[in-house]
């Protein structure tokens, strides 16, 4: 009886439950999201449709009165900020700045809804690729910079650095089109190399990719890791065998399948080779053992510690590697096809104008004053690479090498942007496949295989 | 004769008073039925709702009915996950609940002395954020942590891998964390219930000859349905929506090795945006769960409501 009576409650409970959910879905079912949030161009304020046309002066920006600009930046971007807003609200008194920073991973995630929102900030930073800048383009989120690109000079930037910021008005095709987005700095793939390593095994930094493939079993003679790479974040191989496949096929098919280029494949016989050369460095032990489970970061701090003569990694990680000690340098992917260095690498993480900002004045201000060639000696000092002045140097050694090797790569016009843009679930298809290849689980021709089938769904 | 029977069974004095509407009761209910309403019949049903669109998250979304949940069951990828959700029911939840039964056991025959300090240890990975294990555990499985350093000290240095990374161990890897993490959680359910059970229970059983194994079955198992009803669902409920764990471990990988259906819902909802797709394996995930809970609760339940001396 009371478990008769206890069943019967808990059926009226349920019942109750689920005319509640209904209930629920009815109300809910109102309107579909998103279609009640108004297209930008009808919330677009009289100040947002401001053409930039001349360089804009502080009297210009004064016009607006006092503004609270609101910027969304990325934890990378802190150090140079700090040193950054304080003179921009120094030239520009009627500006203060409203600084929020974001760890990568929450920035890129909840820009696009911050946007969309009431408070919607002034300025942002975006990411290249369809994950989200496409998405902000696509929802006319943020504002073509176009004219700012027309007044400061930066269409005049080498066309494959800014190509993944120009996309179509649709948002579903990058490399061409209004350019939403710019940047200072760029954030290239290059090879690191331990200098005491390859003294002791007597070889010289490879300058062309047969004399990088010359080097690594001569190294593991010497019982040195010819290659550092942890590959357990799926993103290190992936950007390792962008960087072989740069030098066996040069700057094509990636840069066009990346950006999304109509009828692009990479079904190609250079880049089978490419992912052929990869599986047959991690079958001769040239990539160390395990490396499926070793994380990016440890690999860096391995590297960082002496523990291989090779380092194939973006740039960003020189932080890292000099806490090491070691005696590295830092070097362009060494030329193949046409002795061309081609890398993985862009520009950096992209400023965006808000579509709705009231202050397009001001934030086009505060993006062009990153972007003055003046401002570049102050990036160099925080450790970054410009773009915007073609003569910067640098004391420190390492950043020296970054600098130049950025040079080559622009005079090269060898930047072909990262492997995971080029579709929203490529990230995870790279990276996994990949993984797979590595183990011999996937041939060369079945890894091609995925990862354009992948593409081909998306485009 | 029949009539009185009759009316003596189904009217029993105690039931009609229990029957008598008491609605100031809702008052007592309301403060947490509010809090529930708010906090999770909302939020499933908006997910059930959003499970029928295709919506990016952003712009204008579509109508597309029951086409993410063809789809989402169309997926190889995700059919695969699922097995994995399967062999991590095994390690997160029928290992931890042997454990736990093997340990209460051995509870009725020898007394464990300091049992309090004991079982606060066993207890300390419930504790625990899941990042923190994650993180240790990432160490303890790493290509020169502790497990290959053991493993090389007694001789089966060969065996020494990059755990993690590897296709075929990093699946049972990921899932003996998950089983240290419950086996505290069960030993310290049976072992609180086994320790209810009357002492005189055990002595009469022992002076009809029975064995520890006969015991075992004779009594404690019986006398723990309810411990190991509520065993089974928190740790399955675990184990089939287990994110955190994978993601800070392996992110799914080594290729698809890890990958869980959490994991898709994580990536269809925060990386490509497919808000629809999320909700929709969202929603499937948590009628399995209801499943699989419904049934335990029908094969554990208590043959008796509780009373008397429980």
């Amino acid at each position: 009886m009371g478990h008769d009576h206890g069943r019967r409650t808990n059926r009226r409970i349920l019942a109750v439950g689920l005319a509640g959910s209904l209930a629920g879905v009815t109300l809910a079912g109102c309107s579909l999201p998103g279609s009640s949030s108004k297209p930008a161009t009808t919330t677009t304020t009289s100040s947002n449709s401001v053409q930039i046309t001349a360089p804009l002066t502080p009297e210009d920006v004064a016009k607006d009165g006092t503004v609270t600009l609101s910027v969304w930046a990325d934890a990378g971007e802190e150090k140079t900020l700090a040193d950054y807003v304080p003179r921009f609200e120094t030239k520009f008194p009627n500006v203060k700045v409203k600084l929020t920073v974001k760890g990568f991973d929450d920035l890129v995630k909840t820009v696009a809804n911050a946007l969309n929102s009431e408070t919607s900030p002034d300025v942002v930073q975006g990411n290249q690729g369809f994950g989200v800048d496409g998405l902000l383009v696509k929802a006319r989120l943020i504002r073509p910079l176009d004219d700012l690109a027309q007044t400061y000079g930066w269409d005049k930037y080498p066309s494959s650095a800014i190509a993944p910021f120009r996309w179509n008005a649709e948002g579903t095709v990058f490399g061409q089109g209004s350019l939403y987005g710019i940047s200072p700095v760029t954030q290239n793939v290059g090879v690191f190399y331990n200098r005491t390593l390859l003294a002791d095994a007597g070889v010289q930094p490879p300058q062309t990719f047969a004399d990088f493939e010359a080097a690594l079993p001569v190294l593991k003679k010497k019982g040195i890791t010819p290659i550092v790479i942890g590959n357990a974040d799926k993103y290190p191989g992936v950007q390792v065998y962008t960087t072989i496949a740069g030098a066996l096929s040069g700057v094509q098919p990636l840069l066009g399948w990346i950006g999304g280029t109509a009828g692009a494949s990479i079904d190609t016989p250079e880049m089978r080779q490419a992912a052929t050369v990869l599986t047959q460095w991690a079958k001769a032990g040239y990539l160390g053992e395990g490396f499926n489970g070793v994380s990016a970061d440890d690999a860096a701090a391995k590297f960082a510690g002496g523990g291989g003569a090779f380092y194939i990694a973006g740039d960003w990680n020189i932080p890292t590697l000099l806490a090491g000690g070691q005696d590295i340098g830092l070097m362009a992917p060494p030329t193949g096809k046409d002795a061309k260095h081609v890398a993985a690498g862009s520009l950096g993480m992209g400023w965006h104008i808000s579509a709705r900002t009231a202050h397009v004045r001001a934030a086009a201000a505060f993006i062009a004053g990153l972007q003055d060639p003046a401002y570049a000696p102050e990036l160099v000092a925080q450790g970054r690479v410009p773009i915007t002045s073609p003569d910067i140097a640098s004391e420190d050694p390492l950043l020296a090498d970054d600098i130049a090797m950025s040079q080559k790569l622009m005079a090269d016009d060898g930047i072909v942007g990262f492997i995971d843009w080029a579709t929203d679930t490529m990230y995870d298809e790279s990276g996994d496949r990949l993984q797979e290849l590595l183990d011999g689980r996937l041939s060369a021709e079945q890894f091609i295989a995925a990862l354009q089938t992948n593409w081909e769904r998306a485009h | 004769m029949a009539t009185a029977k009759l009316a003596a069974r189904t009217r029993p004095p105690r039931l009609a008073v229990r029957r008598r509407p008491r609605y100031w009761v809702l008052a007592w209910v309301a403060p947490a039925a509010v809090v529930y309403a708010a906090w999770a019949l909302y939020p499933l049903t908006q997910t059930a709702w959003l499970s029928l669109l295709d919506w990016d998250g952003l712009t204008a979304a579509k109508f597309v009915g029951v086409g993410n949940y063809v789809a989402a069951l169309g997926d190889p990828r995700i059919l695969r996950a699922l097995t994995h959700s399967l062999v991590f029911v095994f390690f997160y939840c029928l290992l931890p609940c042997a454990v736990g039964l093997a340990f209460a056991g051995i509870m009725t025959r020898v007394r464990v002395r300091a049992g309090v300090m004991f079982r606060a240890i066993l207890f300390i990975p419930q504790v625990l954020s899941t990042v923190v294990i994650a993180v240790a555990w990432r160490w303890i499985y790493a290509k020169d942590g502790p497990l290959n350093g053991l493993l090389d000290a007694i001789g089966l240095g060969r065996a020494a891998r990059a755990w993690l990374g590897d296709f075929t161990f990093a699946l049972p890897a990921v899932g003996l964390i998950g089983t240290w993490v419950m086996s505290g959680l069960c030993m310290v359910l049976f072992v609180a219930g086994v320790q209810k059970i009357p002492q005189e229970t055990f002595e009469a059983a022992r002076l009809d000859g029975a064995g520890p194994v006969r015991e075992f079955f004779a009594i404690t198992l019986p006398s723990l349905r309810g411990e190991l009803s509520v065993a089974l669902i928190f740790t399955v409920t675990f184990a089939l929506r287990n994110f955190d764990i994978v993601w800070n471990t392996t992110t799914g990988g080594p290729g698809d090795s890890t990958k869980v259906p959490s994991v898709f819902i994580y990536s269809d909802a925060f990386m490509t945006h497919r808000v629809g797709m999320a909700a929709a394996i969202g929603i499937l995930v948590t009628i399995l769960i209801l499943g699989v809970t419904g049934l335990i609760i029908g094969l554990v339940r208590p043959r008796e409501p509780r009373k008397g001396w429980r």
